[in-house]
């Protein structure tokens, strides 16, 4: 186990070296401490300044675990984040579901949103955007005049 | 010679104009790009988008080669803009704002002088012969070769090429955005005064160009782009300070020499929610995309998925 | 930029803007090791596993420490950007393709967060040329820190330093050789074991034995320097 993080540390490890380390879900706080020392070693050795620094792993990780999960593009909501939902509510989620299947297609969101995303409407676009669009490329005076009114 | 040999003759002789016309078709749109910006004209013409129409009186001419033009709106505020070729001065409610504007394609200048990449990402069909304005011209038509760009109706001066009407469809042939003229004369002799008396150049105006800040900041790209949609290339790449903070915006521009996008990269503030999806506004489409602290807006009279490849396209 | 070094064996190499060098004694590789792994993580983070990228975020925290340290120089606001950053390349990996590596799309994130965040605090981002930008992004030729030191965190740095080179000189002649070749000179285990003429295995366990007795002697070093960080 620990020969395999020394070779993770030095990406000398076959992917399915990595499959089995990865599984391992109980000793990765290990993995992580250990491969923590190699690099204060590394960098003693290669007589870079060793860092002031804590060890930020945990923080960034709990942070991360707070987040949906990855599922290949799209986003899962972590369970303990769920809420139960009873079976008499399904008619009502089944007509959302619908619902937000036609707004996806209208408005074409990408399924990879992230998840902090709100989805965009028409008073959310500023209108210096649409004016330097006009300013830059219309081929219509109307547009160009009204940049020229707003521009200032 | 005989009635029938008369008429095998005349024959001849349009099949010769109409095969010397089809061995490039497209030669009348590079013969209409030329005369619109060598051609002294004067007229009205009459625009119309899904929100608002409006004519406009022009006055173009081309003197010691130089191009000048002056455009007048004569519906709602006055207000007038006069280019010299290579700044653009809109005048508006006494104000004065100065552009330097790379791509100058305002109607009837809205043909590029590449047609070679218009032939990429185009079909050309001849249509039908109508007068406009009181002048025959012809209809040509160039269809969209895929789904990232709408349909552009041009009918081209039979005499001397200048597009006279442009109609913009989309896919299911809705009429987007048109421009036509209503009156026009050609050939008069026009005096530089004329595009002038409006506008004192020896005063100081506002000037929107001045910014030797964004200029070296813009070399400094820091996104890559993926795949674009065929056919458009970045054609021009502003900046503007945020608030007159010491961050900047970004907006690329990008043609395929008819359909115009600008991609804006905007850093988010603190505490704003960013926004993704696309919505239709008029004849535009705009979509949006969040990525790494920068919001992302594809704004263009383009189909929807144009926008949403654009705005897709960015990486960091 | 740092001087190139060339390693005259039978692997890739890379100059320090990461182009390969033509030297037509060499047999070239046709992956980076590195950047294989880098997919596969991200791959594997991807597809939900946050295992996996706990192992990126070890594996470069301290290198994008280092790179926001010569924007940002209060310690405290460099943790809060790296952590901001590593939570944006989180919710971005979906989107990432791997056309450009894992390390190199980071930095870029890093360097945005940085930017906004000295921004947010109504400070001027420095402008930076393309070669800064590229140098930023060559993690290997950013040894300097440039984070604000206290005489207490120098101290405790030599006092690692001290340990580690103490360890080091006291390890047997072929653990100090394995490990020597490998953090200083940058060999691989191929070139390693060719060099030593020894199989990989045995390099690969050299290198850690190494490791594991310097480590040991650092452990209660490092322990007390976290309670005082």
């Amino acid at each position: 186990m620990n020969e395999k993080i020394s070779s993770l540390f030095d990406s000398e490890i076959n992917n399915k070296e990595v499959d089995t380390l990865l599984s391992k879900k109980n000793k990765m706080a290990g993995v992580r401490s250990s491969m923590s020392d190699y690099q204060i070693i590394s960098d003693v050795m290669k007589k870079n300044t060793v860092l002031p620094k804590n060890n930020l792993t945990d923080k960034i990780m709990s942070a991360i675990d707070k987040e949906p999960t990855q599922m290949g593009g799209l986003t899962k909501v972590n369970s303990s984040n769920t809420a139960t939902i009873s079976f008499d509510m399904w008619p009502v989620l089944a007509s959302l579901a619908v619902l937000v299947v036609i707004a996806s297609t209208a408005f074409n969101i990408e399924v990879n949103s992230t998840s902090q995303s709100q989805l965009l409407a028409k008073e959310d676009i500023p209108q210096e955007i649409i004016s330097a669009h006009h300013a830059a490329t219309a081929n219509n005076m109307n547009h160009f005049v009204q940049v020229g009114d707003s521009a200032q | 010679m005989t009635l029938f040999k008369k008429l095998f003759t005349l024959l001849l002789l349009v099949l010769s104009f109409a095969s010397s016309a089809m061995d490039d078709p497209w030669k009348i749109l590079d013969n209409s790009a030329k005369a619109s910006h060598k051609l002294n004209y004067e007229g009205i013409f009459h625009s119309q988008t899904s929100s608002e129409s409006n004519s406009t009186h022009i006055i173009h001419a081309n003197i010691d080669k130089k191009e000048y033009c002056l455009l007048k709106m004569l519906d709602g505020a006055p207000s007038e803009v006069f280019s010299d070729g290579e700044m653009v001065y809109v005048k508006s409610q006494n104000r004065l704002i100065i552009k330097k504007r790379k791509n100058q394609f305002l109607f009837p200048s809205i043909l590029p002088s590449d047609i070679d990449n218009l032939k990429a990402n185009y079909h050309l069909l001849f249509g039908e012969k109508k007068r406009i304005a009181d002048r025959m011209a012809q209809l040509i038509v160039l269809t969209a070769k895929d789904d990232f760009r709408f349909n552009y109706h041009i009918w081209i001066d039979e005499k001397n090429f200048l597009p006279l009407k442009l109609i913009v469809t989309n896919n299911k042939n809705q009429t987007i955005e048109q421009s036509s003229f209503t009156t026009i004369g050609f050939n008069k002799v026009f005096n530089k005064d004329i595009f002038q008396k409006n506008i004192d150049l020896s005063k100081l105006y506002e000037n929107q160009n001045k910014n030797k800040f964004v200029e070296n900041y813009v070399s400094n790209k820091f996104w890559n782009l993926k795949k674009l949609p065929s056919g458009f290339k970045e054609v021009d790449l502003i900046s503007r300070r945020v608030n007159g903070l010491n961050i900047l915006d970004y907006q690329l521009i990008f043609s395929d020499g008819l359909a115009y996008v600008s991609l804006f990269i905007r850093p988010i503030a603190r505490g704003t929610e960013p926004k993704e999806g696309v919505v239709t506004i008029g004849s535009t489409n705009i979509s949006a995309r969040y990525q790494d602290g920068y919001q992302i807006m594809s704004v263009g009279m383009v189909p929807a998925e144009t926008v949403s490849t654009f705005s897709g396209a960015i990486e960091f | 930029m740092q001087p190139l070094k060339v390693v005259s064996t039978n692997s890739t190499v890379y100059n320090s803007s990461n182009n390969k060098l033509d030297n037509s004694k060499m047999e070239i590789k046709p992956v980076n090791p590195d950047r294989a792994l880098d997919q596969k993580l991200v791959e594997k983070a991807q597809k939900g596993d946050k295992q996996a990228f706990s192992i990126l975020v070890e594996k470069y925290q301290l290198k994008l420490y280092r790179l926001i340290s010569r924007m940002v120089r209060d310690q405290s606001e460099i943790e809060d950007i790296v952590q901001d950053s590593f939570i944006k390349a989180y919710r971005a990996i979906g989107n990432f393709r791997g056309d450009s590596a894992f390390y190199t799309w980071l930095y870029r994130i890093g360097i945005n967060t940085a930017k906004n965040h000295l921004v947010s605090l109504g400070k001027r981002p420095k402008a930076m040329d393309s070669n800064e930008i590229e140098e930023m992004e060559n993690y290997e030729s950013m040894s300097e820190l440039r984070v604000s030191e206290t005489p207490e965190s120098t101290m405790m740095s030599n006092q690692i330093a001290e340990t580690v080179n103490g360890a080091i000189q006291n390890l047997p002649d072929e653990l100090r050789e394995a490990i020597s070749l490998r953090e200083i000179d940058g060999l691989c285990y191929e070139e390693i074991s060719e060099l030593m003429d020894c199989p990989i295995g045995t390099v690969r366990s050299r290198i850690f034995r190494a490791r594991e007795t310097i480590a040991e002697k650092l452990k209660p070093l490092i322990e007390t320097s976290n309670k005082r960080w």
